[in-house]
């Protein structure tokens, strides 16, 4: 049995925001992340996916503590830091960092590359000016990049190489988890997966944890060892890939993947289309997809399923595979 | 059929301080009556340049060097600016990729369509409100009165790219450009939006010029297809032809390329290549694994694979 090395439990994230209501004083809230838990294993990656609003971000962003949790635990290396206080975090923050989508705006344009790399081993008082330099070169080259390039800045280079700077800078303090925000989903398909087999060499050689989000569910696949699926807030199937693309059971993760267009014109895949009744909504009761699920019965309505196995290794929020397990 | 767009031997250029970029070097492709065309490629292959230019829709630095789009006879590339806004959004209209920022912020929905509507048909307003509303309920919106009072950032994306479409089809034009319109959205609701563009089409027998990178979303709606690397149409055929038997070596990296559910994801893939090339040759010279002598001399012309099967390669198939 491996390390665990992230464990969050029944993590809740709240924002707040204007209230619906006019004239009232409440201020609204916003249930971004709805109990969710899961566990990543030490050098391994665990996926997240779901459409927009579905909190896969969110996630993210509490288990770094940009985010404070509204409820529930997150356990790094056993040690709960969810709810500690800002300054006892450096330690923690020094061992995780980021990865985001938009290499434009994530990279200041106005420091030069070396500085960017830098600098988060400046916050973290790591060795001298030149011990610094030198790191900075070692991953430079690393992440396929000339030493020249360290002069430039940002905007002289293209989206992918913006995305290895990002990852350079992410490696610089020697980080054991790294949360990967949508890495590829700004970037072509030819590029993606460069960065993808980027991301897995590093991973292999550094022993690196990697927290991988992604609304592609084609693009997840191949890096991760094991993939949640989410839904505004909650979390409705974990498995592992071939579970997951081969098996799903939830019927969100049926749909998700049926719609995906098949490059073969054999298949029509619109033809068949299932119509969608429902629109998104976070405020109904019972399971929060049972307006938009064609297998919805009156218990989907009134309570909310619990993640729960119901295959070796493939958790399912669903009441359809509780009855089976009953019978 | 019905020859409805012609664009024949194309030239764009951009010119910038640093000289000029050739972003269509030579593209060319027929449109019939009720076609469902797609054209594919990486960024930069000059896609949506060839697409903007049938409009005369390029930035002030964008030059349309060489070349003729024949509309139902008449080259668009001579008309006026007021025979140009005829043709512009009444006879082919487009619709974009960023939907917030191709609606005007500052008015509501319904403000736009009835401008819209009245711009190019003698209508009165409260006719205009009317044809609007109906507009929006024949590209599925629920709720349409609600969405007419709705300023642009107030609605969905996916329900934006509806209004879009809704707006495309005021002026029943007899072509759409459709540049990447579903790329910003969920699968999900990705796939709604396609099944409503193919409603149209069929219904309407309305043109259809799909612009996208996403081979998998060509291959569902597409009736034929054109692939475009590095400002040339590379291969062009029908979908079936493209899909199972592509002849050009970019096709087929292309396709290999593509992460599938389930398949082998990226186990196959395409460096990029930024290069700028010399204009007379192949454009895929580069990064082509069959690279022969005569590639290095001379640029391709098309030979036909199939009745309408066009490939811009030296090599003939049998060899693979």
């Amino acid at each position: 049995m491996s390390e665990t090395l992230i464990e969050v439990k029944n993590l809740s994230v709240h924002f707040r925001q204007k209230s619906p209501k006019l004239l009232s004083f409440q201020p609204g809230i916003l249930k971004a992340v709805d109990d969710v838990s899961f566990h990543i294993e030490k050098g391994r990656t665990f996926g997240l996916v779901g459409e927009s609003g579905s909190g896969k971000s969110t996630i993210g962003k509490a288990i770094l503590r940009y985010h404070r949790p509204a409820a529930g635990e997150i356990f790094y290396a056993g040690t709960e830091i969810g709810a500690r206080p800002e300054r006892e975090l450096l330690p923690f923050r020094k061992k995780m960092q980021s990865i985001f989508q938009d290499p434009y705006s994530s990279l200041d344009p106005s420091h030069t590359v070396k500085d960017i790399i830098c600098e988060p081993m400046e916050i973290h008082r790591m060795g001298t000016a030149a011990e610094r330099k030198a790191r900075a070169q070692e991953l430079i080259r690393k992440v396929g990049l000339k030493e020249q390039d360290l002069l430039k800045y940002p905007h002289e280079f293209s989206g992918g190489q913006r995305q290895r700077i990002s990852i350079a800078r992410a490696l610089s303090v020697q980080p054991e988890f790294v949360v990967c925000d949508e890495p590829i989903s700004a970037l072509d398909v030819s590029l993606q997966a460069q960065i993808v087999q980027m991301l897995q060499d590093l991973q292999q050689e550094l022993g690196l944890t990697y927290l991988f989000i992604s609304h592609q569910l084609q693009v997840v696949q191949k890096i991760c060892d094991e993939i949640g699926v989410l839904y505004l807030g909650s979390l409705l199937e974990v498995s592992d890939a071939p579970g997951l693309y081969g098996n799903p059971l939830h019927p969100y993760t049926k749909m998700l993947i049926s719609s995906i267009p098949v490059p073969d014109p054999r298949i029509r895949m619109l033809e068949n289309l299932v119509e969608d009744t429902g629109v998104q909504s976070r405020d109904i009761r019972g399971c929060k997809f049972h307006n938009r699920c064609q297998q919805c019965s009156e218990r989907c309505r009134q309570e909310v399923p619990k993640l729960q196995e119901a295959e070796p290794g493939h958790l399912v929020a669903c009441h359809l595979y509780e009855k089976e397990k009953e019978v | 059929m019905e020859k409805l767009l012609e664009v024949k031997n194309l030239k764009v250029s951009f010119f910038t301080d640093r000289g000029e970029t050739k972003a269509v070097k030579n593209a060319g492709f027929e449109l019939e009556k009720g076609d469902f065309f797609g054209i594919v490629g990486e960024s930069g292959s000059g896609k949506s340049v060839t697409t903007k230019s049938i409009l005369k829709l390029g930035t002030s630095n964008c030059v349309i060097k060489e070349g003729e789009v024949l509309f139902e006879g008449r080259d668009i590339l001579k008309l006026n600016g007021k025979e140009l806004r005829e043709v512009r959004g009444k006879e082919i209209a487009m619709i974009f990729q960023d939907s917030l920022s191709a609606l005007n912020p500052v008015y509501t929905v319904g403000n736009k369509m009835v401008e819209l509507i009245r711009r190019h048909n003698p209508v009165g307003k409260q006719e205009a409100e009317r044809q609007a509303l109906e507009l929006l309920t024949a590209v599925g919106i629920a709720d349409p009165a609600k969405a007419m009072r709705s300023y642009p950032h107030e609605l969905s994306g996916g329900m934006r790219q509806r209004v879009m479409i809704a707006m495309a089809m005021s002026s029943r034009p007899k072509i759409l450009i459709a540049d990447e319109p579903t790329t910003a959205l969920d699968v999900t609701i990705q796939a709604q939006i396609l099944h409503l563009l193919l409603e149209l089409q069929r219904k309407n027998g309305m043109s259809i010029i799909l612009i996208t990178h996403d081979l998998g979303v060509v291959a569902q709606t597409c009736s034929r297809v054109a692939v475009m690397c590095g400002g040339y149409i590379v291969e062009e055929g029908t979908a079936e032809e493209i899909f199972l038997r592509p002849k050009h070596p970019y096709t087929r990296a292309l396709i290999a390329s593509m992460p599938r559910v389930g398949g082998g994801s990226f186990e196959q893939f395409l460096e990029r290549d930024l290069s700028d090339q010399a204009d007379s040759l192949c454009p895929f010279l580069n990064r082509c694994k069959y690279v022969e002598e005569c590639c290095r001399k001379t640029l391709p012309e098309y030979y036909l694979a199939g009745e309408k099967h066009r490939v811009r390669c030296h090599r003939r198939e049998e060899e693979v």
